[in-house]
């Protein structure tokens, strides 16, 4: 019986060694950390981001590259798509929260800028921009909120596979980065 | 016996405890599963409000007052839940602390052994659930009255609400938008923004440089190397391959390679040849079969003086600006063409124009240099083809001329209108035309060899007899229209009737085309000769020439009285005349 | 500077006062792997020396209290051992990334399993801590269902195994219940389970935790075990009953002979009943192939664009040019892996059935003391505290000192 048990335990023990021979084998591709991060090439704007998160308030928010932005005076991110009037009212904005502040820089351009703390990462201001804009509204997980599951929620169910696991050396994915050599 | 009533405290504690934990956590799942209800609900009526008529202020007005209702409820909601988990998590600590202190103050109470009957302290019971469904009454009242209102985001302030104005926009900057005006309109370019120049400036400031297919669309007034005796000024290899040929604009060479895992976009310093930098392009949802000869970067770039426009055989097209910086992209249908798609952009001021003949549709496309939009596409029947197209310019209107393998045809630049069609072409069309004093010039082996007035399409003359070129594109030089073929023929003939007037052979044919520049034809044949030629209406005459020993394939660029050359090795070199 | 254009409808203006700002997000990254794995190791050192040496329940329940603060909320709870070992499959099967510091934190729970039990159930799990400390009122499950239910976890691991070799989630992580309460969150199954466990002893633990299986058999074989010191003990059946996991099993009289008998055609019907009861499993798997890979996305999506139904998935599809033969065929890879693999599974769970009920039939033998069953213990500790010699050995210590 103390002898099945010996030959039981080391054969478990050599089972368990064995993950550790192989990665050891495969040493050359591995990363030390993964983050989970969102594609904005393909995401679709579909606003699961927003529920699915474990977090109350999700990880995910929307941020503004200004760089790529015209700062449009009718911002269709801003603004809904039936809006009667370029103003501040609530029927006239897109944001639900109310999240998209604008700001009068010079004749006619407006700057826009998201409050992270009214953001719920819906995305809706990043289709309409998309869709009629520049594009230079999209959706991020905010890595400094983002708890690092295991398995993301939000990639689990994410229709367009837009949540990706990137390095940890580069946690955010901006539309298109730059292919410029100088 | 101080024991006892320790423990009678210690569990009467747990008990209270844990009713208001079993409580609270049955408030909370029903709270979470009504609140979500609720705020489905009103975000959807909120937002088919929105879709109301919002001129009217009753409607403006209910609008706003849900969003405010929306929004409060949103986030009052949220803090709520994120308390009652607070509390859940401290009445857990609670619990934890209650059990353990117990065990840690008192002996193990003695476990009775199974069969004996326990004594059970069954008065306690109700008191601790009294006690509990008081404590978690308090607990409710305090949830719905006090902390999420204090907890809230400032921004319910009701002033957000007004409607104000922000910033100077007042109405006068307003355009009176009304709501029946589709959301294209706002994706107008603000008027400010610089506007490529006109076209006449456009192109005179092209004949300057070397800024597309074949130099420039009118005479190049590049000057020629002071001699055709030339020393390697600097030699770059070129990381991808491709049939296209260099381009040059203020002291930047562009061109383009691809194969099937990126298509890149180059540019080179003309005077050192190092690559300055490099987009790729690797979006293309699927690559097409190109033949080997073809490749997948056949077209030749187009470079005005902000942006350089490049598009590949894989339907990719991309506009950087001369520091490197993409400006747009885009992405064509599949290009599904026999051997794959060939045919070079051509530039005209503020629009692009791609000639995208494929097997099934042929469309011609005028896009927007700034941003990439389509301005018009005519779908035409004009049966695939590899050609290139070109303009005719007279009093800032453009007239495009297009070859087909079935047809030749003339389209309004403005507009896409079709202008007048031939159907007087064969064979497989890879060549392009020629244009002067609004004639467009045509040769084609097996499909046609001629002229056609620019304005209605008529044909001037056709030569039928004459051998014609398969691959590189004639060229207009004096009062001669000469071919070369190929095979290695090189054919004059009249510009005015189509007569034949000379013919001369060489060892090897040629398949780029060449260009006439300051009086002289510059051409490069499979020999990898670079010949400096001129020609009378006798004969051709060889001024001079160069040898690469290299197949060369791509038209020979301009700039600063040096050669820029991309040779079939796929080297760019850049050759400079000797002192 | 990072600059793009994904579409430049509207070319950037150029301002006179005003510079355009630069995109800034925190790049911070949490707690490096190396701390939870070093905090995880001194911790099971120090939860064994607790269960072993000192065999004190008080300090087995502080250490619980302390791995729900450090491993439920400093470390958040994820990622956490019994997630990991679909990493591990991941990367075997698809050659997902997976580091060093994932991979340990994999193992060390089962090497100390192979040592010394499931320590790392007692206190250093952050799940089952939580559940250790929330018993408030152990109700006893009766021994059938308990049974039955413990076949649970080996057949969520057979179909995790599956799952993940399909290419779908991780489907364990969406199942622990307990991840919205260390991030002070909240879904319907965490208060569902917290409550359940006030009555029940380690709901999850017991009747759901896929590793639980795998610790399960490492602790069958571990060097150290907890164990009833025979000599002194005066078989007064406290420590069976304190035990609110079934794990102490009290003494057998030698059977009868009539029993042996019985015991013996029972085993002999049971072992001639094996093939059938495999075939029966292979059945059901194959039964159940189109009905749990009707779940994967791919599968889903297929359908979805071949009933021409419109979702966010077909949308997104479309968008991205994929073309339809390469879904065709991620399809048909999926289908071809629940094929074979529920049939398997399903062969798999009938044969760890029949392996547990013949070794229920064999176990007839004579003991005259307390047993343990090591694959029910959590090293919790209640027994300790429930014997009157331990308690008499503490009493002592109490007074000496």
């Amino acid at each position: 019986m103390i002898s099945t048990r010996k030959f039981l335990r080391v054969l478990f023990g050599g089972g368990l060694l064995a993950p550790f021979l192989w990665l050891a084998g495969k040493r050359k591709s591995r990363k030390a950390a993964f983050l989970w991060q969102i594609d904005p090439d393909k995401c679709i704007q579909c606003g699961k981001c927003e529920t699915a998160c474990v977090l109350e308030h999700s990880a995910v928010k929307c941020v503004h590259q200004y760089a790529a932005c015209g700062y449009c005076l009718f911002c269709s991110g801003y603004y809904q798509d039936k809006r009667v009037k370029f103003d501040t009212a609530a029927e006239n904005l897109r944001c639900p929260t109310d999240a998209i502040k604008r700001k009068y820089i010079e004749d006619p351009y407006f700057e826009y800028t998201i409050d992270e703390s009214a953001c719920i990462g819906c995305g809706r201001c990043v289709k309409g921009c998309a869709a009629y804009g520049n594009g230079s509204l999209f959706l991020q997980i905010r890595q400094e909120l983002c708890k690092q599951c295991n398995q993301c929620r939000i990639a689990e169910i994410c229709p367009s596979h837009a949540v990706v696991r990137v390095p940890a050396d580069q946690p955010y994915i901006f539309k298109r980065p730059p292919e410029v050599k100088t | 016996m101080k024991n006892h009533a320790m423990r009678s405290t210690f569990r009467f504690l747990q008990r209270v405890v844990v009713i208001f934990l079993i409580c609270l956590g049955l408030h909370m799942l029903h709270d979470a599963v009504r609140s979500d209800q609720v705020l489905t609900a009103g975000h959807e009526q909120l937002e088919l409000l929105k879709q109301q008529d919002m001129s009217n202020p009753k409607l403006a007005a209910l609008a706003r007052e849900m969003d405010f209702i929306y929004r409060s409820t949103y986030f009052q909601t949220h803090d709520k839940r994120r308390f009652g988990l607070r509390l859940l998590g401290v009445g857990l600590l609670a619990l934890c602390i209650l059990l353990g202190a117990e065990r840690f103050f008192l002996p193990p109470e003695l476990a009775v052994p199974k069969g004996s009957s326990p004594e059970r302290d069954s008065g306690g019971l109700i008191a601790t659930t009294i006690c509990g469904v008081v404590g978690l009454l308090v607990v409710l009242i305090v949830l719905s009255n006090n902390v999420h209102k204090s907890s809230l985001p400032t921004l319910f302030t009701n002033d957000k609400y007004q409607s104000k104005e922000d910033g100077s926009l007042s109405s006068a900057t307003q355009p009176p938008a009304s709501v029946a005006q589709p959301p294209a309109t706002v994706t107008q370019p603000p008027a400010s923004v610089a506007q490529p120049p006109a076209l006449a400036d456009a192109l005179e400031a092209e004949t300057r440089q070397w800024p597309q297919f074949r130099g420039s669309l009118l005479p190049n007034r590049n000057a020629l190397p002071a001699n055709w005796r030339f020393r390697e000024k600097w030699k770059t290899a070129i990381a991808s391959p491709g049939f296209n040929s260099p381009v040059v604009w203020d002291g930047k060479i562009f061109l383009t390679g691809a194969d099937e895992k990126a298509r890149t976009l180059y540019c080179y310093d003309v005077q050192t040849g190092k690559e300055k930098w490099r987009v790729v392009c690797d979006t293309a949802p699927r690559i097409p079969k190109a033949s080997e000869d073809t490749g997948l970067a056949p077209p030749t770039v187009c470079a005005d003086a902000e942006r350089v426009y490049a598009i590949f055989g894989t339907g990719e097209m991309v506009c950087c600006s001369h520091a490197g910086e993409t400006v747009w992209r885009k992405q064509l249908p599949f290009p599904d063409i026999n051997y794959g798609y060939a045919s070079s952009p051509l530039l005209l001021g503020d629009r692009l124009i791609v000639q995208y003949d494929l097997n099934e549709v042929q469309t011609l496309y005028a896009f927007n240099v700034l941003n990439g939009e389509t301005l018009w596409e005519k779908k035409r029947d004009a049966a695939p083809s590899w050609s290139s197209p070109v303009a005719w310019v007279a009093n800032g209107k453009a007239i495009v001329f297009t070859a087909g393998c079935k047809t030749a045809e003339a389209y309004n630049a403005q507009t896409g209108e079709s202008l007048w069609r031939q159907e007087c072409m064969g064979g497989e069309v890879a060549t392009s035309g020629s244009v002067r004093d609004g004639i467009f010039y045509f040769s084609n082996t097996g499909a046609f060899t001629g002229a056609f007035s620019a304005t209605d399409g008529k044909i001037l003359f056709k030569n039928e007899d004459t051998p014609a070129p398969d691959v590189a594109s004639a060229v207009l030089y004096n009062d001669l229209y000469i071919l070369f073929t190929s095979g290695g023929s090189v054919l004059g003939i009249d510009a005015k009737d189509g007569k034949e007037l000379f013919e001369e052979n060489f060892d090897n044919g040629f398949y780029a085309s060449p260009v006439a520049v300051g009086g002289k034809i510059i051409a490069a044949n499979l020999d990898g000769d670079l010949l400096l030629l001129s020609a009378t209406r006798e004969k051709l005459i060889v001024e001079a020439k160069y040898s690469m020993k290299t197949k060369l394939f791509a038209v020979p660029a301009l700039s600063g009285g040096n050669v820029i050359v991309r040779t079939g090795a796929n080297d760019l070199i850049c050759l400079e005349a000797e002192p | 500077m990072i600059s793009f254009l994904a579409q430049a409808r509207f070319p950037a203006p150029e301002f006179d006062n005003y510079t355009v700002p630069q995109l800034q997000l925190e790049t911070l990254v949490r707690d490096p792997i190396i701390w939870r794995v070093s905090t995880l190791l001194v911790f099971l050192v120090v939860s064994g020396l607790c269960f072993y040496r000192w065999r004190s329940s008080k300090t087995m329940r502080l250490l619980a209290l302390a791995g729900v603060v450090i491993f439920g909320f400093i470390f958040t709870a994820c990622p956490c051992p019994v997630g990991m070992f679909q990493n591990l499959l991941s990367a075997f099967v698809h050659g997902q990334p997976l580091g060093y510091g994932l991979l340990l934190l994999f193992a060390i729970p089962l090497a100390a399993a192979l040592l010394f039990g499931r320590l790392f159930c007692a206190g250093a799990c952050p799940l089952g801590a939580v559940q250790e400390l929330l018993l408030w009122k152990p109700i006893r499950i009766p021994v059938s269902v308990d049974r039955a239910l413990r076949f649970v976890p080996i057949a969520l691991f057979l179909l995790v195994v599956v799952v993940v070799v399909a290419g779908m989630a991780f489907p364990l992580c969406s199942l622990d219940p307990y991840l919205p309460l260390f991030l002070w969150s909240c879904s319907i199954p965490t208060v569902a389970f917290l409550v359940l466990g006030l009555f029940v002893s380690r709901p999850f633990c017991r009747y759901v935790c896929p590793y639980g299986v795998l610790l399960r058999l490492f602790s069958l074989v571990s060097w150290k075990t907890p164990a009833v010191t025979v000599q002194t003990c005066i078989t007064c059946r406290l420590c069976e009953q304190g035990c609110p996991n079934g794990a102490i099993l009290p003494p057998e009289s030698a059977p009868t002979s009539e029993v042996q008998a019985r015991g013996v055609r029972r085993l002999s019907r049971l072992i001639a009943a094996v093939p059938l009861a495999l075939c029966l499993g292979g059945v059901l798997g194959w039964i159940a192939a189109p009905v749990v890979s009707a779940a994967h996305p791919a599968v889903r999506l297929l359908a979805d664009i071949e009933a021409h139904r419109t979702s966010d998935a077909v949308e997104a599809f479309e968008a991205s040019g994929t073309p339809l033969a390469q879904l065709q065929n991620d399809v048909a890879q999926a289908r071809h892996v629940f094929d074979w693999g529920m049939p398997l599974a399903g062969v798999l769970l009938a044969g760890a059935v029949m392996a547990e009920l013949i070794a229920q039939a064999r176990r007839r033998r004579e003991s005259s003391s307390y047993t343990i069953d090591l694959s029910l213990c959590y090293c919790c500790g209640r027994c300790y505290a429930a014997c009157p010699l331990n308690r008499k050995r503490d009493a002592r210590k109490g007074t000496t000192t």
